[in-house]
């Protein structure tokens, strides 16, 4: 956990070719990631700003609730592209390790098919958060309480609908690669995953 | 095909997907939409499902609770308050028998309350305590066994990501589930002591040359620089656990309050640069994504079983036959254990609990209650063989010129096991012990 993390941008390095469409998608993955990870230390800060201010003039800041709720959906869908490059999504160990070092060609082929389902299930997803943003840019729903503080909720939408999105191409960016034997993806070391 | 067929072809597809490595995300979602599909013949119903489960999952304000807890554990790994719990456990009981072995459960216990992952724990305490144990002549299969056995503790005394799973999957309150797994969190750590005391004074020799008080006082810690470095952690466990106990916080908030404590102290001790501040943030937003997004999909997944009405036909067919609350906790936690051999704690937890928690409720049981027990249970399995992750974490992490072998960890982790399931067995006796705190 000490060990230090490469630069976001460093990674864009690996993609090929200087101008190839995978590498301005590498950015665009950096990008949204890093705007997701300030979101953290935001609600870090809004939370503990409402703590201080009640304490200090009995006072909740307006709209606190709200702001983190959908950080939160922010975070997470800003984010996730960039996991899933990282080799930070949850899985088991299970068979590949031993079927990679005794069978390297069928576990290719079983890692380009597990990618691939994800590339389907985004794509589901992708489509599912598109029909919600539309009805929520349609119907203009709102967080919070009308008259009081609000704000629309079909910017976060539209977030969530980006988000799977990225998930789809990244898994599909990750099944080619796989594929083509240019290594796979990326495994974490145990326990960076942090779960148990 | 029947409601508890297609369930039951549901599961074993799930499981030899996760086991086959698949993302365990994309698991539950690929089985979610197969059996969704099979059940309605609606390909569209079955779209907007899930899309609704995507973002409804994430309309909650109580998730804000995973990445600052996240965030704390990371900022106090950084802080180095994990060494600090273990000077301060070191001088507060190494002079008893096993005294180095006492000390790791304790600073365990202390660490488990100011971050929510037990894996952190074990990470930590193979470099820091196993090392020391060896030196000093300690068995290295106790040394590993013991750190493998307290990182349990990391998920039972809150805050606990496996809680907030739970919560989150049952809709319980986390402040509940983390009021109540303190008490049993400390009759835990307590039967380690006297298992270690009770080993250490049947057999000595493998415990070195006893308690090595002469060391310890040598140590460059002063008592002022005990009392200094003893001060953050007393602070963070007050913040954050008294916060919610005494209702000033939300969970969330005092996980926010937690996280800025611990910047706080790693600024003060200046071993936070800017771009490991912004490192700590990146590992909490991966992290976090990762874990949200397996709720997302774990909510989906329920939604199927719900639908196909396997949990409806659970539950009548639990009621039928007789069996009574105790039957049925035992026959669940065996479930769990019998799970925690193939599986790690995330799936078992995604995959039991949505069904379980509704028969639970039929029958009127305390989920709270539920919870503690399912959380002990599940951590029962990083200990056991073959896929105890503690084990896996805790070899990897040895340094390469003293290897330990998994078996070693087992070995050495089994009686801390055992005295685990007694404690399971004393809560499901006595309610109370988890329970009793909860207001």
């Amino acid at each position: 956990m000490n060990t230090p993390r490469k630069h976001d941008t460093q990674t864009g390095s690996r993609l090929p070719g200087p101008a190839s469409p995978t590498r301005y998608f590498g950015y665009l993955v950096n990008v949204s990631a890093v705007i997701g990870t300030a979101l953290i230390a935001v609600v870090m800060f809004v939370l503990n700003a409402d703590i201080v201010s009640r304490a200090l003039f009995s006072r909740a800041l307006p709209g606190v609730r709200e702001i983190v709720t959908a950080s939160l959906a922010l975070i997470v869908f800003l984010q996730l592209s960039s996991a899933l490059r990282k080799g930070r999504m949850v899985r088991t160990d299970g068979i590949v390790p031993v079927l990679k070092s005794r069978a390297p060609v069928a576990a290719r082929v079983l890692e380009t098919v597990q990618l691939l389902i994800g590339v389907g299930m985004f794509t589901v997803l992708s489509y599912a958060t598109w029909r919600l943003f539309l009805s929520a840019y349609a119907s203009n729903d709102q967080f919070g309480v009308p008259g009081g503080f609000s704000f629309a909720k079909w910017p976060v939408q539209a977030v969530v609908f980006f988000g799977c999105v990225m998930m789809a191409l990244q898994y599909l960016t990750l099944a080619v690669g796989t594929a083509m034997g240019r290594g796979a993806e990326p495994r974490d070391q145990e326990g960076e995953g942090g779960l148990h | 095909m029947d409601a508890v067929t297609i369930c039951l072809l549901a599961f074993l597809a799930l499981g030899i997907l996760i086991y086959s490595g698949m993302h365990i995300s994309t698991a539950l979602f690929v089985t979610a939409f197969v059996g969704l599909w099979w059940d309605y013949g609606n390909l569209e119903l079955v779209v907007r499902l899930l899309g609704i489960a995507a973002t409804g999952a994430i309309s909650s304000y109580e998730y804000g609770v995973i990445p600052l807890f996240v965030l704390m554990g990371y900022l106090v790994l950084k802080a180095g308050i994990g060494a600090d719990t273990y000077a301060i456990a070191n001088r507060v009981v190494g002079w008893a028998p096993g005294g180095l072995g006492h000390a790791t459960v304790v600073a365990n216990a202390l660490f488990a309350a100011v971050t929510g992952v037990s894996i952190a724990s074990a990470v930590l305490f193979t470099k820091i305590s196993v090392p020391e144990m060896v030196s000093r002549g300690y068995s290295k299969r106790f040394a590993v066994g013991v750190v493998a056995g307290s990182s349990m503790l990391g998920m039972l005394i809150p805050p606990s990501v496996l809680m907030v799973f739970f919560a989150i999957l049952t809709n319980t309150s986390i402040g509940s589930l983390f009021i109540a797994g303190i008490v049993p969190g400390i009759l835990l750590s307590l039967g380690f002591v006297v298992v270690i005391l009770f080993m250490a004074l049947r057999h000595p020799e493998r415990f070195g040359r006893g308690p090595d008080v002469q060391a310890a006082a040598n140590e460059p810690s002063s008592e002022g620089n005990l009392l200094w470095r003893a001060i953050p952690v007393a602070l963070l466990i007050a913040l954050v656990l008294g916060g919610i106990y005494e209702g000033f916080f939300t969970p969330t908030e005092a996980g926010a309050v937690g996280a800025a404590g611990a910047l706080i102290v790693a600024l003060v001790r200046r071993v936070l640069s800017p771009r490991s501040l912004w490192d700590v943030l990146l590992d909490t937003a991966y992290t976090t994504a990762s874990l949200v997004i397996l709720i997302i999909s774990a909510s989906m997944f329920s939604r199927f079983i719900a639908t196909a009405g396997l949990t409806v036909e659970l539950t009548e067919w639990l009621h039928a036959s007789q069996l009574g609350v105790t039957g049925l906790i035992l026959c669940y936690v065996a479930l769990i254990l019998v799970l925690g051999a193939v599986l790690d704690s995330i799936s078992i937890m995604l995959i039991v609990v949505p069904i379980f928690s509704v028969v639970f409720k039929s029958y009127g049981v305390d989920l709270v209650w539920i919870g503690i027990i399912t959380t002990l249970a599940i951590e029962i399995g990083l200990l056991t063989p073959p896929f105890g992750m503690a084990a896996f974490v805790i070899k990897a992490t040895m340094p390469q010129d003293d290897p330990v072998t998994a078996k070693d960890v087992f070995v050495g982790a089994a009686p801390f096991a055992l005295i685990a399931l007694a404690v399971i067995g004393l809560l499901i006796a006595f309610p109370t012990i988890a329970t009793g705190l909860v207001k």
